[in-house]
């Protein structure tokens, strides 16, 4: 896989396999990061698609030394919160795409139910959370991003992340110690195996 | 709260999400759609730049009219048509410079 580094100059001069190098190499973890944010399939398509257009518009204004990672996050975020104003936040339920997880062919009757039971209250604990906590929460937990980079992509302190993601944490764990009949280690160790 | 200073809440719901997001891949026709975007932009910026060159064209092909109607109306003819003239312009010179006064008695 071809560095940013040596793809943004090819991009900024024109070239369309390099930016189609770049699609490959970040399209998968954009669009799940739409996916989680906006729990809608076709949203999630049509804002990575949107994304890529804007990303192209604006490469030539890009360092080409750094990583277009947080940068194109910052744009999907930005198109996400755009969708979810326009569309007041309706939300789809993550259970369709829970339902292929559950039925996982080597999990017993019981483990699958437990499982269920478990991304089911997950589900319904990061459905619960604020647009802004819910953006945190998909950032620092599912893409891995440090404090600082989400409050890059964010374009806000790292104070403000760090209290978003304290009260998301906080009403996650109210949340799922209510929902939950398991301890998290026993959820843990369910969800590891 | 730190990067660092995670507990079984935050590996349950990181295991939780990327497990729900493992298999999530946008379909073929994303990118199918973002180079028909990009195709469609790049004739629609070619169709810009081409109407902003006719536009000068025409600025300067009006121009040039108006140069040659200016000599055509204000030059004298060859037959003496100063008569009756106390005052009058002449367009001179190339059509990019300045219009000059002369009076002529």
């Amino acid at each position: 896989m071809l560095d940013d580094a040596e793809l943004v100059p090819r991009i900024q001069g024109g070239d369309l396999s390099a930016f189609e190098s770049l699609y490959c190499k970040y399209k998968n973890e954009l669009y799940r990061t739409a996916l989680a944010i906006t729990r809608d399939q076709g949203a999630a398509e049509e804002l990575l698609q949107d994304c890529f257009l804007r990303a192209y518009d604006h490469i030539d204004g890009v360092d080409a030394c750094s990583s277009l990672r947080p940068w194109l996050h910052r744009i999907i975020v930005n198109l996400s919160y755009n969708w979810s104003a326009k569309k007041r936040l309706h939300l789809v339920s993550f259970e369709d795409a829970f339902e292929r997880l559950l039925t996982l062919p080597r999990s017993s009757p019981e483990r699958v139910y437990e499982r269920q039971e478990l991304m089911k209250a997950v589900d319904e604990a990061i459905r619960s959370l604020s647009m802004p906590q819910r953006v945190v929460v998909v950032l620092f937990y599912l893409q891995g991003f440090s404090l600082v980079e989400i409050a890059y992509v964010l374009d806000c302190p790292v104070g403000t992340v760090k209290s978003r993601l304290h009260n998301a944490r906080r009403a996650l764990k109210r949340r799922l110690t209510v929902d939950l009949s398991m301890s998290r280690e026993a959820a843990y160790e369910l969800l590891s195996s | 709260m730190s990067d660092n200073s995670r507990d079984e809440l935050d590996v349950l719901l990181e295991r939780a999400l990327r497990k729900w997001a493992a298999d999530e891949a946008p379909p073929e026709r994303v990118w199918t759609n973002i180079r028909l975007g990009l195709h469609d932009r790049s004739r629609r910026s070619s169709a810009r730049s081409g109407r902003v060159r006719l536009w000068w064209t025409e600025v300067w092909a009006l121009a040039a009219d108006i140069v040659v109607s200016g000599r055509m109306i204000l030059t004298p003819s060859l037959q003496g048509g100063e008569n009756g003239w106390t005052r009058r312009l002449v367009v001179a010179g190339p059509s990019s410079s300045s219009l000059r006064l002369s009076i002529h008695h």
